[in-house]
């Protein structure tokens, strides 16, 4: 757990709007909105996930959630939507891929092993609005590096199975997964800014250096064909947000937050590792280091055991459970598991202020899978919770029902809206989802 | 313009359709028309039909699909008419001889490998190669995207704008360390104030304050080793008969102690010189040694001695930093009195190893420019570095002399030079690569062959095993697996290095002694530590990490298939899976990928009733009743069972529980086999192993997944070879000499 939460109590949204201000093409909010999205593997035990009635949450939580008893004020269940591309629509086998790849963009992946093909995601189009004021246009954790090994999941690139967040339709945006270095990142400006000063030294340099390469970009960039135009695309557009850093001349080092905050270990489990991504997540947000964030708990298709459980199988094996009541019971409680992390996400981001309010109220937060039953491989009727964001208007306590195969899109694309971005059609989305 | 040309002519009809008439069409007839002719078209296919070998070169799917059946003996099936093994192989030949896409005798095309960019293990080899400089790319920066297997494919690594950060950073941090940049007469300060102090005490208004013994504590980040200088500002309210004591903490351990006579308000600043050793975060501390309180001592002003902080700063370092290596080496070789030349020619040379080619005059002149003028020449090759390591030049293999789209073209000797090094070394051109690419004398196939050689025997070709032969069978996977500590106690990380270490060790001897590429399934040798002996049960004496070659002859192990980890890894982490490792020895080991499980094929019962009632063996035979299992499983259950003998770690074993293991094995073309030796005996016979070999370094080593007209190349690679196969370093000369490694197609 960090230690020194809670000591980070400037209000740097104001110093942003008060400073020479950076151009801006949108009105936010202040204080600013946050999106948070957290993805879990392999599908969910619906029977000990899902309220019997629609309605007040029960007295009596499901298994599952019993967890976020704590936060029972602050989150709901949502029940009927959908994911259609997640399906195999002629793809054949790979669910586990198209799962992870579906799951914020809503489109059908190219089924390759070789260049991938999908589409921008929701929190990065959300990012491209929100991100504008922010160091860092959006954060992608995780507690799973991406797989070192070629073979992921029936001919699907394994770009696929360990990415939810997407800056175009041919890069993933990739992701962290050390607690340490992540804070190191956003409130140290990086491994070797001892201080302020040896940060302004090396913005100066480093604005010289992005000139050169950019213009080296631009001439190679006259000589190539289409194909390796787009690498050089990825290139391009990385130079452009770090210009956009320097530009936006925000201090590289967030002093409120304190040197003893620095995650110095190793996570030694699951659990810690989720905890501290969870941390520095809610410490971002209160130093509106950034505004939207993604954590992909672990990848798709994950076979880790969790002996701490009892669980000596691997997670993916035994979701496909063919009905068998031991692995129904392993399932359930990894997925309460998976829930206890969340709650602990939960308890940061309500235990972090701004003013009077709690950050959770102005962050918006999904957490689910783009599975059902493991078993079935379904892509209907998906687990997933919505929490946070009361100052927009949401309410909480219930268990609400959406009509079968409800675009789970619609669903993102209303949070959206409510931190104004306005978004009229990602992937198959049909709307804005009402009545969240 | 050319290719226009002989697109417009028509080829010679004769030699084709001569084949087509005395080879194809028999064949087809003979062995296909029963089932799919034009009367009856078994699953939709009609095979006869097509009057020349055009006109079944226009139809390359399904051509394609059915020399896979063939080839597989899955077609024709079992209880029909049966070729014999030289007509299925004279079929075979002239089948992908006429499906690959050029014309036959012209030059086929070389495909166009999407640009590379420096993967991981390249950077940090690369780094490692040009400077000395140790930079450990694969902990820094995010894994490598994988295409087809790799992660050397250019398509698949991508570049998001996370690693555009890091790579920058990196760029920053390497310059750093190879420039070394003499900052010393205006040091670093490092202040911490009150609020960035920790201790039992308070920050109160401007000053720490101290009302027990023990330390003041806060954290600096010191960039190298050298001297710095600590300093602090102390006082103390004064009690009993001495004045306050205070000593100089780093890490823990006092160092200096000084007296603070001084009172609150009246500050007075302690220094103190030492040297640190280690870079990177240190905790220092003011430690008050001497708490005082005596209530009933007769002056109430003294009754309480408490030490007053106002800060700790740490400057330094204050000694001049060494030059690196590189540096001296470089800057001895251009006489100082050459003025502004003298820079102009470093950074020429700088430039060229870095990028790889020669730098233009107005790419020199941009970075002659990029630095303040008036900085000293190390601080401005500091920042060139900097920049010629953030630059896409450097960045990625640009392989383009603005040919127009779709030209075929050989590849420049730099172009060459860079392929050679990546491929081989996983890293860049050495000096004399430069050389000789700057000679212009690395194109010919003499020079080639001799380089190739040499570069087998250099240390740095160790990468081929890291990279390329972990990947290819899977063995990067041993970071993830987690074998049942209750069931298998004896498994730790270090027995996992050691199996990923008897995999790279044994390709590599097998490449360097030019072993026949068949001695990877069936060598009688391998390389083992002592973990791994034990592992084994080999009797011979060796300390764990102590790697030697060891003979298995009075084992059954043989070849990879007996490798510990390639064992592990295709198991669950309670048993073995003879799917997984049938699938793997179809995938891996063959380049004969089953199809994925369709929909809803459910997985094996391991109820508890049904694992005590029933052995592995036969609750699999339950599963490959059903007939939608049965096709592939028949393919893929057999070899597993083959090797049931090894358990889920790779030991050998009599028993699984209480089921004797039964290895036996029939596949689908109706061979037998029994246990290990036996099923190595089978594949050993099976010509798709040596092309499997081959079309994998050829992926590795081009950067592309193969298509279509790769067939050709593979069998021209492999031909001159014959039956008994090449030796692996021969091999990967032929990879090397192939039009496909040569050239290259201008992109579109």
């Amino acid at each position: 757990m960090l230690r020194g939460f809670g000591t980070a109590m400037a209000l740097p949204w104001l110093e942003a709007m008060a400073s020479a201000a950076p151009v801006t093409r949108l009105r936010v909010p202040e204080p600013p909105p946050r999106l948070l999205w957290v993805y879990v593997p392999n599908g969910v035990h619906m029977q000990d996930w899902t309220p019997a009635a629609e309605g007040a949450l029960p007295e009596e939580l499901p298994w599952i959630l019993q967890p976020l008893e704590a936060h029972r004020s602050s989150f709901s269940v949502l029940s009927g939507l959908a994911h259609h591309h997640a399906r195999a629509n002629g793809d054949g086998p790979g669910d586990h891929a198209r799962a992870a790849a579906v799951w914020l963009t809503g489109l059908q992946p190219k089924k390759t092993d070789g260049e991938v093909g999908l589409g921008v995601s929701v929190d990065q189009v959300a990012a491209k609005t929100l991100g504008n004021l922010t160091r860092f246009k959006s954060l992608e954790l995780g507690c799973d590096a991406g797989r070192t090994n070629g073979r992921c999941d029936s001919g699907y690139s394994c770009a696929y199975s360990g990415h939810i967040a997407w800056t175009s339709a041919t890069t993933p945006a990739a992701k962290e997964t050390q607690p340490h270095v992540v804070f190191d990142r956003l409130f140290r400006g990086g491994v070797d800014a001892a201080s302020h000063a040896a940060a302004t030294e090396r913005a100066q340099r480093r604005r010289s250096v992005l000139d050169f390469v950019r213009a080296d970009a631009k001439r190679l960039d006259r000589q190539l064909g289409t194909e390796d135009r787009r690498k050089l695309d990825e290139y391009q557009a990385g130079v452009r947000e770090l210009e956009r850093r320097i530009e936006l001349a925000r201090p590289e080092r967030v002093d409120s937050v304190r040197d003893d905050a620095r995650p110095t270990h190793r996570p030694q489990d699951l659990a810690q590792h989720a905890q501290l991504l969870g941390d520095l997540i809610a410490l971002a947000f209160q130093t509106d280091s950034t505004r939207v964030a993604t954590l992909m708990v672990l990848n798709e298709g994950s076979n880790r055991p969790y002996r701490n459980l009892g669980v000596n199988e691997g997670h993916h094996s035994i979701s496909h459970h063919g009905g068998d009541t031991q692995k129904h019971d392993w399932i359930r409680r990894i997925d309460r598991f998976h829930v206890e992390q969340f709650a602990h996400v939960l308890t940061r981001l309500s235990e972090a202020r701004e003013g009077a309010e709690r950050v959770l109220d102005r962050t918006m937060v999904v957490y689910g899978s783009n599975i059902a039953d493991g078993n079935q491989h379904a892509h209907h009727d998906l687990p997933t919770l919505l929490a946070g964001g009361k100052a927009f208007g949401i309410e909480h306590g219930r268990h609400a029902v959406w009509p079968e195969h409800t675009p789970l899109m619609n669903l993102h694309l209303e949070l959206c809206a409510r931190a104004g971005v306005t978004i009229d059609k990602l992937g198959d989305s049909t709307g804005r989802l009402a009545g969240v | 313009m050319l290719s226009l040309l002989l697109l417009l002519l028509p080829a010679d009809p004769a030699f084709h359709d001569d084949s087509f008439e005395e080879l194809a069409r028999p064949f087809v007839r003979s062995y296909c028309a029963a089932c799919h002719g034009n009367d009856k078209a078994e699953g939709g296919l009609t095979l006869t039909g097509y009057g020349s070998a055009a006109a079944l070169r226009a139809d390359p799917e399904v051509w394609d699909y059915v020399r896979e059946r063939v080839e597989l003996v899955e077609m024709p099936p079992r209880g029909a008419a049966l070729p014999s093994g030289d007509e299925r192989a004279a079929f075979l030949t002239w089948l992908t001889r006429e499906l690959s896409d050029a014309p036959p005798g012209e030059a086929p095309d070389p495909g166009r490998p999407v640009m590379r960019r420096l993967n991981n293990a390249q950077y940090q080899n690369a780094v490692r190669d040009l400077f000395g400089v140790d930079f450990p790319a694969r902990q820094r920066f995010p894994s490598d995207g994988i295409g087809h297997g790799f992660d050397t494919v250019g398509e698949a690594l991508t570049l998001p704008e996370l690693r555009l950060e890091k790579l920058l950073e990196a760029a920053e941090a390497i310059a750093g360390q190879v420039f070394v940049v003499d900052d010393s007469d205006d040091p670093p300060v490092r202040r911490l104030d009150p609020e960035d102090l920790n201790g039992r005490g308070n920050p109160r208004g401007d000053a720490y304050v101290m009302p027990f013994g023990g330390d003041v504590t806060g954290s600096v980040v010191l960039p190298r080793a050298g001297r710095y200088r600590m300093r602090m500002r102390l006082a103390a309210s004064q009690a009993g008969d001495e004045p306050a004591r205070v000593a100089f903490v780093v890490d823990g351990r006092a160092l200096h102690e000084v007296e603070v006579p001084e009172s609150p308000g009246q500050g007075k600043v302690h220094e103190h010189e030492l040297r640190l050793e280690v870079p990177g975060p240190r905790n220092v501390a003011a430690r008050f040694l001497n708490d005082y309180y005596d209530p009933d001592f007769p002056d109430p002003q003294k009754r309480d001695r408490n030490l007053v902080v106002e800060w700790i700063e740490v400057v330094g370092p204050i000694d001049a930093p060494p030059a690196s290596a590189f540096q001296a080496e470089l800057l001895a070789r251009y006489p100082a009195d050459l003025g502004r030349a003298r820079e102009r020619a470093i950074l020429g040379e700088l430039t060229r190893r870095v990028w790889r080619r020669p730098a233009t005059d107005v790419e020199l002149e941009r970075l002659e420019r990029l630095p303040p003028a008036e900085d000293p020449l190390v601080a401005r090759l500091h920042l060139q570095l900097t920049a010629l390591l953030a630059s896409p030049h450097f960045l990625f293999f640009v392989e383009s002399d603005g040919s127009s789209a779709g030209q075929v073209r050989p590849l420049n000797d730099h172009e060459l030079a860079t392929r050679l090094a990546a491929f081989l070394w996983s890293s860049v051109p050495d000096r004399r690569l430069d050389a000789l690419a700057d000679a212009g004398e690395l194109g010919g196939p003499v020079v080639l062959e001799a380089l190739v050689r040499d570069m087998l025997a250099d240390p740095r070709s160790n990468a081929l095993g890291e990279d390329f032969a972990l990947q290819w069978l899977g063995l990067r996977a041993l970071d993830e697996v987690a074998p049942d500590p209750e069931l298998f106690p004896g498994w730790s990380a270090a027995l996992a290095g050691a199996m990923s270490q008897e995999t790279q060790r044994v390709f590599l001897l097998a490449v360097r002694e030019n072993r026949s590429v068949w001695e990877l399934l069936d060598g009688d040798w391998t390389v083992v530590d002592g973990l791994l002996a034990e592992h084994y049960g080999l009797d011979v004496a060796l300390a764990p990490g102590e790697f030697e070659r060891v003979s298995l002859a009075d084992t059954p192990r043989r070849g990879v298939l007996g490798h510990a980890g390639v064992l592990t890894v295709t198991s669950d982490p309670t048993r073995t899976s003879p799917v997984k490792r049938g699938k793997w020895v179809l995938e891996v080991l063959l380049a004969a990928p089953p199809p994925s499980p369709p929909p809803g094929a459910d997985s094996l019962d391991e109820s508890a009733e049904a694992i005590s009632a029933l052995s592995l063996r036969e609750r699999l035979g339950n599963h490959r009743e059903r007939l939608e299992c049965a096709v592939c499983h028949d393919r893929m259950d057999p070899i597993g069972f083959g090797l049931e003998p090894y358990d889920a770690v790779g030991r050998l074993r009599e028993f699984d529980g209480k089921f004797p293991i039964d290895a036996s094995g029939v596949l689908p073309d109706g061979r037998s086999f029994d246990g290990p030796e036996g099923l190595v005996g089978v594949l050993r016979q099976d010509p798709r192993f040596p092309r499997a070999v081959t079309e994998k370094l050829f992926v590795y080593a081009l950067g592309r997944g193969l298509e279509r007209g790769d067939r050709r190349h593979v069998q021209a690679i492999l031909e001159p070879f014959g039956s008994q196969g090449p030796g692996l370093a021969d091999l990967i000369v032929a990879i090397v000499l192939s039009d496909a490694f040569r050239t290259t197609r201008a992109g579109n």
